[in-house]
Parts: structure tokens; sequence; C-alpha cells
């Protein structure tokens, strides 16, 4: 019985020192970004955040980073990026696992290994053959180049995941009803690989958006650059103007945190299920 | 067509867009930058082969030796602090917090991990400001001495560490809650039973079970490291001295600097690649839990 | 039905997505055959006459000055596009951007020609990076703005243009500085800011406050006057060095005035580096005292980046720090003073800035560029710039020297103190390395010798070829 209080009582000590270590933990996670925005609001030259700098006036750091940073084409075009990322990796990669999953033919499974194979190699290898190739496609500057290497084999490996456990006879079904191919793949796969592909769009989305080696080596036109860059750009050349970077930090933050409050749920599903990060 | 060759070539079909891609982009480059390691090669000057002059050059570079270094010690700081971490406080909140508080909790943790790597060194380079930072802020409260965090070759490393950590518990947590869900609860409820306390039942059926999701969060986590580039970039640019300097800093910075030391940089490419390799060979041989499913 | 549907989306996105940028460099191409035919071809005459042989430049005056003239003709350059890139010199709470100043200042090349006018400015930090992937793929500028540090790697890939041609005598004879764009052979550059010498700034009613009256000329009294103001003002940054900038280019106000006030050179004729020498000791165990001997420059001068050390100055917090003379021009309500150091055996030597426009070879237009570049220099769009954008000294003879500029008398008088960079093979690579070397003798983990003697074995084994 003696041992049992004493069980309980080590045990409440211990979860008070966790529930404030993980509470100091989640402060420390969250604040950060509140700091930002606060910052981003004072026109001080100072990264102490008083009250009194706050004001409606620190939104003219907004205007001139949007306007004259260009950080509104930026935001464009990490948009319409992300948004074609997102597009193609779910095609593609939903075909390939299609491909892989449902069909049979010579070299299915060496075709399959060697899709994974490279998932091995990190994008920082290939980074000097990629430029060089892009470069003799004349593909530098523009949006192909900045979105046609998230298409890899980790949505193929996902969506083959998920493409197995479906079952053949669903298919077989349909095209013993004389249903053309494409309209297979279409009109039955597809609607069945919706909750996997939500997880690779988003997956893809936060990838592409956040990504910053790679648009920093092949945009070399200010028009084509997307936020990171030209977050990293602004930060290099104002240190000391901590309202304009803070500005910057924070047009770049938003869009994926409005997504993610939005879709909280299949966000972390998402990371969770696809337990791989590219 | 027979029915056989007519399921090949649709299959085909499906996996050419995407075979073409990794073609292009992923299966042919490793090629070229292996060869290209091989070569003196700069942008305006075609391949000319130099035999292994860039890796015997690679040995006495003191540029490379201190990144290779840091990025040792970067991993050798993140990995188990972010897997450690993680696996706490998913642990915990498994245990204790299965409610709104823990889901508020793993939500909020979350955050740095779907901001940009740019955006985090940003503000956490205005954060660890030497004289106005409110990290020194804190310091001064508690009567401690302000650190130098990103102005002194024995702090900055640490300083991106921290960050790195900060920026990774979240995603790891998500995945290590998600192994503990997929645990039985009966095992639990036997250990309950036959008295164990929360702790027993954490060390002997939580981190057995978890394995191998610690095996892939470890590899991912060393991998990774490995590839760090966009904090210290943003937030110290490789210096002071060359303190911060990583593997990938250099590549970048041997390519796309001056002339572009293409072939110099493929060489410290293919480095990279062995470490990682490496890696994944020493965790497959020893530390890959035996399958089970 | 749908598959044609989503085939075509396929299809479209694809090529909307290749053509969205624009490729103007084919655009370019093409449209430029039709333009101006008399003026191209009489450049071109001109540039393969130049480019024969080396003392060319002589025998085909004529041809160079038809080219130059071309260049003041009319041309129609209707569906080009010229691609200007300037680095940024505006203040950020100036009146105007860069941008802004170049779009409106060249804008009457585009009406009178036709032609497009895309202005870009490329951020210090990223600069040569820019220039390295822009140009070697040919997404490059046709005017770019180059400092000392980039000419040997662009002029020995013949990437950048003679431009002599393009300028007639007279046009030169107006140039204070025409000559100094004459790098290892040829005319790459026509110097634009010129200048900007780096000076030793004070705030004289921190000093005053400090018993000194006068600011200090030589190594020594600056020592001794630091050391005052730590005495007097100990809330008082004396002197501030910025070296938690990450790139080398603050060795400009950081080392190399004091590096040849000592007496040192970065290389001699032949380009060998000559750093590792007594002189250059000298300089280096110079700054390394200030640090941990004499305790002047502590802590925080190894986190502090340029910006920083600027606008605490700008606040009061700082008695003196090397600052360019465009940057010193900005700090209003500061009662400051400058000089230029003095070392104990050595002259009194500082850092000043040749930075040219040069012309890329692959600039398809070239009259039009010379074109741009002679409005960019003029006299008028200089002066603008240096009132609304950033003041410096007058390029051009027409140019005065405001009669409140604070630096009226160093330039006039201090002429022979100003020494600019070498141009030698892998100079900005070299420096990179040098400066990462000198932060670690600022962090003390470096000895001054050791620093000179690794940066020079580096140079020699792992930069020149």
């Amino acid at each position: 019985m003696r041992t049992k209080m004493m069980h309980r009582k080590n045990f409440n000590v211990l979860t008070v020192i966790g529930v404030i270590a993980m509470v100091i933990f989640t402060i420390s996670c969250i604040y950060p970004f509140i700091y930002m925005v606060l910052l981003s609001l004072t026109s001080s030259n100072t990264a102490v955040l008083r009250l009194q700098d706050i004001s409606l006036k620190g939104l003219s750091n907004y205007y001139y980073v949007l306007k004259s940073r260009n950080f509104l084409r930026s935001l464009f075009n990490s948009v319409l990026v992300s948004v074609l990322a997102c597009f193609f990796n779910n095609i593609i990669s939903a075909m390939a696992a299609y491909g892989f999953a449902k069909k049979r033919f010579p070299g299915n499974r060496f075709l399959f290994s060697l899709f994974m194979l490279t998932l091995m190699v990190p994008g920082q290898v290939t980074l000097i053959p990629d430029f060089l190739i892009m470069r003799s496609f004349n593909m530098l500057n523009t949006y192909l180049s900045l979105y046609i290497l998230i298409i890899n084999a980790f949505g193929v490996f996902l969506v083959k995941q998920f493409m197995d456990s479906v079952p053949d006879e669903l298919l077989e079904a349909a095209k013993v009803d004389g249903c053309p191919e494409h309209k297979i793949f279409i009109q039955i796969a597809l609607p069945l690989l919706k909750p996997v592909l939500v997880s690779l769009t988003i997956f893809t989305f936060v990838n592409i958006w956040n990504s910053f080696l790679w648009p920093l080596v092949a945009v070399t036109k200010s028009d084509m650059y997307t936020l990171t860059v030209v977050l990293s750009l602004l930060k290099a050349q104002y240190t000391a103007n901590y309202g304009f970077i803070m500005a910057g930090a924070t047009v770049t933050f938003v869009f994926p945190f409005i997504l993610y409050i939005t879709l909280q749920k299949q966000f972390v599903e998402g990371i969770a299920l696809s337990g791989v990060k590219g | 067509m027979s029915r056989k060759t007519r399921e090949a070539f649709e299959g085909y079909v499906y996996i050419i867009p995407s075979f073409i891609i990794l073609l292009i982009f992923y299966i042919i480059p490793i090629f070229m930058s292996g060869y290209y390691s091989f070569t003196s090669y700069s942008l305006v000057k075609a391949p000319r082969f130099v035999g292994l002059r860039n890796y015997m050059k690679m040995l006495t570079d003191s540029y490379v030796l201190a990144a290779i270094k840091n990025t040792f010690i970067y991993t050798l700081v993140t990995v188990p602090f972010q897997t450690i971490l993680a696996l706490l406080f998913a642990a915990f909140l498994a245990m204790r917090f299965r409610n709104w508080f823990g889901e508020m909790i793993r939500s909020a943790m979350f955050i740095p991990v779907i901001a940009s790597a740019v955006a985090c060194g940003a503000v956490w380079a205005v954060l660890m400001d030497t004289d106005n930072g409110l990290l020194n802020f804190i310091l001064h409260f508690f009567g401690a001495k302000g650190i130098n965090w990103l102005g002194s070759s024995q702090y900055a490393l640490i300083s991106i560490c921290i960050v790195a950590i900060w920026k990774n518990v979240g995603y790891f947590l998500v995945i290590y809650y998600a192994g503990i869900m997929g645990i039985s609860r009966d095992l639990f409820e036997a250990a309950e039973i036959d008295g164990a306390s929360k702790w027993q039942e954490f060390r002997l059926i939580t981190i057995p079970m978890l394995k191998p999701v610690t095996y892939l969060i470890v590899t991912l986590g060393i991998i990774w490291s490995f590839q760090v580039f966009d904090l210290s970039y943003v937030m110290t640019g490789g210096g002071p001295g060359k303190s911060t300097v990583t593997l990938v800093m250099d590549i970048y910075n041997q390519a796309f600097k001056g002339n572009g030391k293409m072939g110099y940089a493929s060489a410290i490419a293919m480095v990279l690649l062995l470490f990682i390799v490496i890696v994944n060979l020493i965790e497959n041989r020893f530390f890959k839990p035996k399958e089970e499913v | 039905m749908k598959k044609k549907v989503l085939s075509a989306v396929l299809s479209a996105v694809m090529v909307m997505s290749l053509s969205a940028c624009g490729n103007s460099a084919s655009e370019t191409q093409s449209t430029a055959a039709s333009a101006a035919p008399a003026a191209a071809t009489s450049a071109a005459a001109a540039t393969s006459a130049a480019a024969a042989t080396s003392t060319a430049a002589a025998t085909s005056a004529a041809a160079a000055t038809s080219a130059a003239a071309a260049a003041e003709d009319k041309i129609d350059a209707t569906g080009e596009t010229l691609t200007v890139w300037m680095p940024p010199f505006a203040s950020a709470d100036g009146s105007i951007t860069d941008q802004a100043f170049w779009e409106r200042e060249l804008k009457p090349i585009a009406d009178e020609t036709g032609c497009k006018i895309n202005v870009e400015i490329v951020p210090w930090d990223s600069y040569e990076e820019k220039y390295t992937t822009g140009v070697n793929s040919n997404e490059g500028p046709d005017i770019g703005y180059m400092y000392m540090e980039m000419f040997y790697d662009y002029i020995h890939n013949d990437q950048l243009e003679d431009v002599d041609q393009y300028f007639t005598d007279a046009d030169k004879s107006n140039y204070l500085y025409y000559d100094l764009g004459n790098i290892q052979g040829g005319q790459y550059g026509l110097p634009v800011v010129v200048g900007n010498p780096r000076v030793l700034i004070g705030n004289m009613d921190i000093l005053s406050k400090a018993g000194i009256t006068a600011m200090p000329t030589t190594w020594d009294e600056l020592v001794t006057d630091c050391k005052a103001v730590m005495e007097k003002e100990p809330d008082v940054t004396p002197l501030a060095q910025a070296w938690g900038n990450t790139h080398f280019g603050v060795l400009n106000e950081l080392f190399w005035p004091y590096f040849w006030s000592a007496g040192a050179s970065i290389v001699d004729a032949d380009g060998n580096l000559t750093v590792d020498t007594a002189q250059g000791l000298e300089a280096a165990q110079f700054i390394y005292d200030l640090r941990y001997k004499d305790n002047i420059l502590n802590d925080s001068c190894t986190s502090t980046d340029g910006d920083a050390a600027l606008s605490n100055f700008k606040d009061g917090k700082v008695a003196f720090e090397y600052e360019a003379t465009g940057n010193a021009t900005r700090n209003e309500g500061i009662n400051w003073s400058y000089s230029i150091l003095a070392a104990p055996e050595g002259g009194a030597k500082t850092f000043v800035a040749a930075d040219c426009l040069v012309m890329l070879s692959s600039c398809k237009d070239k009259p039009l560029a010379a074109k741009a570049m002679k409005l960019m220099t003029s006299t008028d769009v200089m002066k603008r710039f240096h009132t609304e954008v950033s003041s410096q000294m007058p390029i051009t003879k027409d140019e005065e020297i405001a009669a409140d500029d604070p630096f009226k008398d160093l330039y006039a008088n201090d002429g022979d103190k100003f020494q600019t960079l070498p141009v030698f093979e892998g100079s900005a690579e070299f420096y990179d390395y040098f400066y990462k070397d000198l932060q670690s003798m600022m962090q003390g983990q470096m000895k001054p010798e050791d620093v000179l003697k690794d940066a020079t074995d580096y140079y020699n084994s792992n930069i020149k070829e």
C-alpha cells in the first residue's frame, strides 16, 4: 500500500514536470511567430519588441516589402509553382502507382526498385547536374524548372502503398463491363485514392513552398524569385531593419499557416501517414 | 494484341511520365555527378579529366574539412535531442492527455514544421541577437550573462542546432504519436493489472514497440542533418570564420561563386552521397528491426 | 472525352509554364535582326577590327569613331529588351528605391528607341553568385555593374566587352576616371561609382566629453582616444567593427585601410599574393591587439553586421567607426568629423571603390547598351544619383562637388591616399577565405601570423590554377 502511494506521488511530480516542460516548449513553438508578426508592425530598427512601437504605421513595412521588394510577384510565383507542383505530382505519381500496382509488365519489380533507389539520393547531390541539364535545355528561370524536381519516387511510393490495398476485383469488374482503360483510372481508381492524394498534396505543398536551395540556384531573374529566395535576399540586405525582415517572413509564413489551420487534421495525418520525406 | 501485351503496354504508358522525369533529373545526374567529380570543370570550360585530383585536394582543403566536421557535429547534436524529445512528449501526451489539451499541444508544436526554414532562420536570428535579442533578455532577467549566439564561433553552430531541433520535434512527435496509438491497448492494460508503473510501461512496452518508428526517425534525422543548408545560410552565412559552413553550403559555394568549380563541387557532392549511403548501410545491417509485418 | 480534356489541360499548363517568363533571349534575337541594320553592322565591323589585334586600337580609329558615332545615332530597337543589373545603394528609408531611380532615368532611352528596359537590383550578399549563374547560363544582363574583385574571371572567359570603341575622345575626356576601367589590357569597365572612400568617422560630442578635440590621424592616437572614451563614457562603444557581416566586402572598412597604410599590398605585379609580409602582419596584429590587448573591441564586434554598426553610430552609441563616405553623410543629427589613419611607419591610405558599368559580350544590341551606359553616367543622371540615392564623388568634369558636401576637401586634396583593390585570379574567392580566417582571428581561434600564412597557402594550393 505504502509503495503504491509513493508511486502515485512520484508520478504526480513527474506529471507536473512533464506538463511544465511541454508547455514551455509549446510556447517556444508559438511565440517566435507572434513575435514575428508584432515586430513586423513596428517601425523601429531594433530587435527589442516594445509595445508602444506597434502601430498601424508598421503596415508600411508590408507595403514596402510587397511593392518595392517584389514580394507580391514572388507570392504569385510561389502560389503558382505550388499549385502546379501539387497538380503534376498527384497526376504523375498516381499514374505510376497505378501502373506498378495494377498492371503486369516485364520489368515491373525492377523498375519499382530503381524508383525506390532514387529516394536515397538527396537533391543536393544532383543539384549541379540538374542545374547544368536545365541550363542546356534553356529551362532556367521557368516555372517548370521550379516544380519539376518535386516529382520524385516518394509520391509514387506513397500512392502505391495505398493502391495495393485497393482490391483488384473492383477494377476487374469495370473492365468486364467494357469500361475503357483510361476511364477505369480516372473514374474508379482516382476517386478511391482521394485520401492519399490529399496527403500527397499537402506534403508536396509544404515542401515546394519552403524549398530554398534549388530556387536559389535555378532563378536569376528577380521576376521569378519565390518567397523563400526573396526573403533571404531581404534579410541579407537589411540586416538591421527588423520591421522589413519580419514583414517578409510573415508573408512567407502566412500561406502555409492558414492552410494548416484550415486543414489541420489532413496535415497531421498526411505527415504521419507518409512517414518519410522526400 | 493479346490481353497480356495490352496490359503491359498500358502499364508502361502509366509509368512513363514519372520514369522520364526520374531518369533525367535523378538517375542520369548521379552518373554525371560521379563523372564530373573526376574532372576540372568550370561553367565556361568543358570538363577535363583530372583523375583523383579533386578528391586529393579535398583532403587538404580546410574549408571542406570544416564543413564535414560541422555537419557531423550538427548531426550528433540534433538527432539525439530531437528524437528523445519527440519520444518523451509523444509518450507523455499519449499516456496522460488524449484530450483537447494534448491535441492543442500537438498542433502548436507542428507549426514550426510547416514554416519555411528561411522564415524560421530570419525570426530566430532576431531572437538570438546578441545585444537586443529576446533570448539574451531572458538570460539577463535571470541574472545570467548574455550569450553571443550567432556571433561567436563557439556558439553559432549550437545555436543553429537549437533552431533545427525546435523545428523538427513537432514532425517526429506526430510520427511517434501515431506509432504509440498503433500499439495495442491490451498490452498496457495487462501491464497495469500487473501493477507496472507508468514509467515501467514506457520503458518496457512503449520503447520496444516503437523500435521500427525510432529506426525510421533516426535514419530520417541523420539524412536530413547531412543536407542542412537553409538555416545556416540564412542565419550565419557559414560564419563566423568557418564555424557553421556545412557540406551542402560548400557545394553551393564552390559551384556557384566565381568561375563555378563544378568538378570540385561534384566531388564534394559525391562525398555527401557516400556518407548517406554508409549511414543507410550501417542502419540496415545493424539496427533495422526484424520484419514483423 | 475526359482524357482529351485532361491532356489538353496538361499540355496547356506545360506550355504556359515553359513560356511564362518569356524567353526574351530568343525574342530579342529575332527582332534585333531587323533593328537598325546600319548601326549594327558598323559596330560589328569595329568589334572585329578591335578584336583582331591588341594594337588595333590605333589603326582602327576610324572604325571606332564610326561605332562611337553610331551609338549617338538614333537607334530603333522596338521590341528589344535591355536588361540592366545594378546593386542597391538607396537607403531603406530613402525617398526613392534603386529600381525606381534607374527605371526613371533609363526611360528616355526606352522612349527614343522603343526598347523595353528591364532593371534588376541584385542584393550585395548574393551578388557574385547571381552574376555567375546568370551570365553563365545566358540569363545575364546586357549592362552590369562590377567591382574590382569580379573582373578577372569574366575578362578571361571573354564574357565582357571592350567598350572603348563606343566612346569618343570628347566623351572620354569628360570622365574623370575613365582609365580606371582599363583592366587587364582592355577598357572592360566604365567607372561609375568611384570613391566612396572609407574614412574614420568620429562622434565629436562623445569625443569632447572624453576630452578629445580633434580626430586621430594615426593608429596610436586612435588607441589612446578609444581608451579615453572607454574611461569617460563606459556605455559607448569606442570603436565599432562589423565582423558579424557575412560578406567579405566589409574588409574594405575593417582591414584594407590598415593594411595599406602599413605599406602592404595584396598582390605583386605578377599576380602573386603578398599578404604574408611584415607589413601585412603589422596590420593584422594591430586589429588583433585592438581586441585582445587593448580590449577596445569587445565581444559584440563579432556579432555586429554592417547595418547594425551604421545604425548604432547614427543613434549616438559609437565613438569611432570606419564608414563609406556615402553612408557617413546619412548620419543626420550627429556631430561627426572624419580622418584617414596613418600607420606608425606608413602613410595614410584607405580603400576607395572603382566600381564599373560593364557590357556583357552576350549583349545583342551593343550600340544600344553603350548608349544606355552613356546616359547612366551622364552628368545629369549622376547628379541626381548623388543627391537622391547615394552621395558620391563626381565622376564627370561637368559635375561639381556640392558646396555643402562634407567631404569636399577630402575629394579635392586627398586623392593620393586612395587605393583600389587589385584585379587578380580568384580574388573574390581569396577575399572570402581570408575574411573567414580573420573572423576566426577575431574569435581568438587563430593568431594573426597564422591567418596570413593559412590564407596564402590556401590561395596557392586551392584557388590559383
